[in-house]
């Protein structure tokens, strides 16, 4: 097992396929509306006059595969009434259901909709970094799935030795708020965390 | 915008109106020059049904409420855990004092009133904590606490004041300066609360301008619907206040009774219509951070 598990995800490999989403949905026989990992499109531009009174539009698009990112100091745990949410000790932050109230405090503040509530059993649900899948020498399903290898997971210290650390692109939030476990080579297009030159697109789908 | 969250509004605008009611009817208790004989008798009575309401209708926001004996394992850095202990605390207190007052209504006991009313002060307190999560900078500003202490004095002192003059107006022994001093803290209270509320309001609005990550701001999600919610539910507290103020005025100088139940039952109609609003606001404006 991993020590500080962390995923790293290649957004210039990235289509925005959402294969990823869907082997999530599959492997964790997920209800409509819930996602432990969602594809998100961010996306922006503009037209502006060149000198000659021509125009030109500088439109772009990217995508962000986000899950939860079994962060280091995660919000999640720290707001949780009950210690229901945790951070194991193989550093997954998973829900123990014999303690979640259901109060979807952890939904509130966690700045990567990780947390998902299952009306059904009255409980939080989320990404547990297929620890079963890691207990059998296996990828988590995601990992598994992606077409384009955008997407892996590692240890965090590996990852960021190889693709360095502090890459933030919007609309992540600032990382310094849960110290997320997660990689990112940025895009070409990628903007700057905290930007606001494009916004995050079809949310529907996600 | 959506209302869904009913079950919070209602247990955060009683569970606030339980600790002002508290406070202000001890300060009234306190003020009074002479003996208080029955009158406020029916305050502390009066919380402790607010409170348990309003702790009994917590629970229907939990998805799995037998699990609500956990919600206090994560006192050391849960601010709900924290609310749950505080409100806990405050709801042992009141029985406690009410019981000692039922025993014998002669009884001061003081330091148990001053325990209770400092923990109804945390409670609030504790409560707007919750909200000010920073993730979330609609509600991470003092306005979430000015408006939560505000309305526990407003529709705190209303709800005492209007009890007051109902059991004011069934006994003619008392005293008339007494009855005016008790009718001129209920008075001062609730304008106090008015101000904290009014002091919020550019704060909030700072609050409200914060946008998430599909580009839309608190105040966009309002003016979508309507600022109309918005401008109405202040009118609302206002109106019930000044109502209540004038009722309250009217026993400070002329010891007349009977205007205070009408006026005060309509004040606090106005006012529970105003913070009930407010609070649906708050929650239909939710925006975080992040994605
Ligand atoms: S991503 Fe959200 S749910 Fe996952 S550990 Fe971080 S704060 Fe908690
Ligand atoms: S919903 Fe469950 S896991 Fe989330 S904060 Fe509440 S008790 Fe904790």
């Amino acid at each position: 097992m991993l020590k500080r598990p962390a995923f790293y995800i290649d957004m210039e490999a990235c289509t925005g396929c959402k294969t990823c989403m869907i082997a999530c949905i599959d492997k964790n026989d997920l209800p409509d509306g819930v996602l432990f990992r969602r594809v998100t499109e961010y996306a922006g531009g503009n037209w502006s006059r060149n000198a000659n009174g021509s125009y030109e539009q500088n439109v772009f698009a990217y995508y962000l595969s986000i899950s939860c990112n079994h962060c280091e100091n995660p919000i999640c745990v720290r707001s949780c009434p009950t210690t229901a949410m945790h951070k194991d000790e193989n550093g997954i932050v998973t829900v123990d259901h014999d303690k979640c109230v259901g109060c979807r405090y952890c939904e509130w503040g966690c700045p990567y909709s990780a947390p998902q509530f299952n009306a059904e059993k009255g409980k939080m649900e989320k990404c547990d970094f297929c620890r079963d899948y890691l207990e059998q020498g296996k990828p988590p399903a995601c990992v598994a799935a992606c077409p384009t290898r955008a997407l892996k997971f590692g240890e965090y210290e590996e990852l960021a030795a190889k693709y360095g650390a502090d890459n933030v692109v919007a609309p992540l939030p600032d990382p310094s708020i849960t110290g997320p476990n997660l990689i990112v080579s940025p895009n070409r297009n990628a903007r700057p965390e905290g930007s606001r030159s494009g916004k995050i697109q079809n949310p529907e789908e996600v | 915008m959506v209302f869904n969250e009913w079950s919070l509004v209602l247990f955060t605008v009683l569970a606030q109106t339980a600790v002002g009611m508290l406070l202000v009817s001890e300060i009234a208790r306190k003020t009074a020059s002479g003996p208080v004989g029955a009158v406020l008798s029916r305050q502390l009575p009066a919380v402790g049904v607010l409170t348990a309401a309003a702790l009994l209708l917590s629970l229907s926001h939990l998805g799995t409420p037998l699990h609500s004996v956990f919600t206090i394992l994560n006192a050391g850095s849960s601010w709900l855990s924290r609310e749950i202990l505080a409100m806990g605390g405050f709801f042992a207190a009141v029985v406690a004092l009410a019981v000692v007052r039922r025993r014998n209504p002669e009884a001061e006991a003081t330091g148990l009133a001053v325990l209770t009313m400092l923990l109804g002060l945390v409670a609030v307190y504790v409560m707007s904590r919750v909200y000010m999560l920073v993730t979330v900078p609609v509600w991470d500003s003092v306005s979430t606490m000015l408006g939560f202490y505000g309305t526990a004095l407003v529709a705190g002192s209303i709800a005492g004041g209007l009890l007051f003059g109902i059991q004011s107006n069934r006994d003619a022994s008392l005293a008339g300066e007494t009855r005016s001093r008790i009718a001129g803290v209920f008075i001062l209270a609730a304008l106090l609360g008015l101000g904290l509320k009014f002091v919020g309001v550019p704060l909030e609005m700072i609050a409200l301008d914060s946008m998430n990550g599909l580009d839309v701001s608190g105040l966009a999600m309002l003016a979508s619907d309507g600022t109309v919610l918005l401008v109405a539910r202040m009118v609302l507290t206002f109106l019930g206040t000044a109502v209540f103020a004038w009722a309250a005025f009217r026993v400070v100088v002329s010891h007349e009774n009977g205007v205070m139940i009408n006026a005060g039952l309509c004040a606090f109609g106005l006012v529970l219509a105003g913070e009930i609003m407010g609070r649906l606001i708050f929650y239909g404006t939710y925006l975080r951070i992040g994605m």
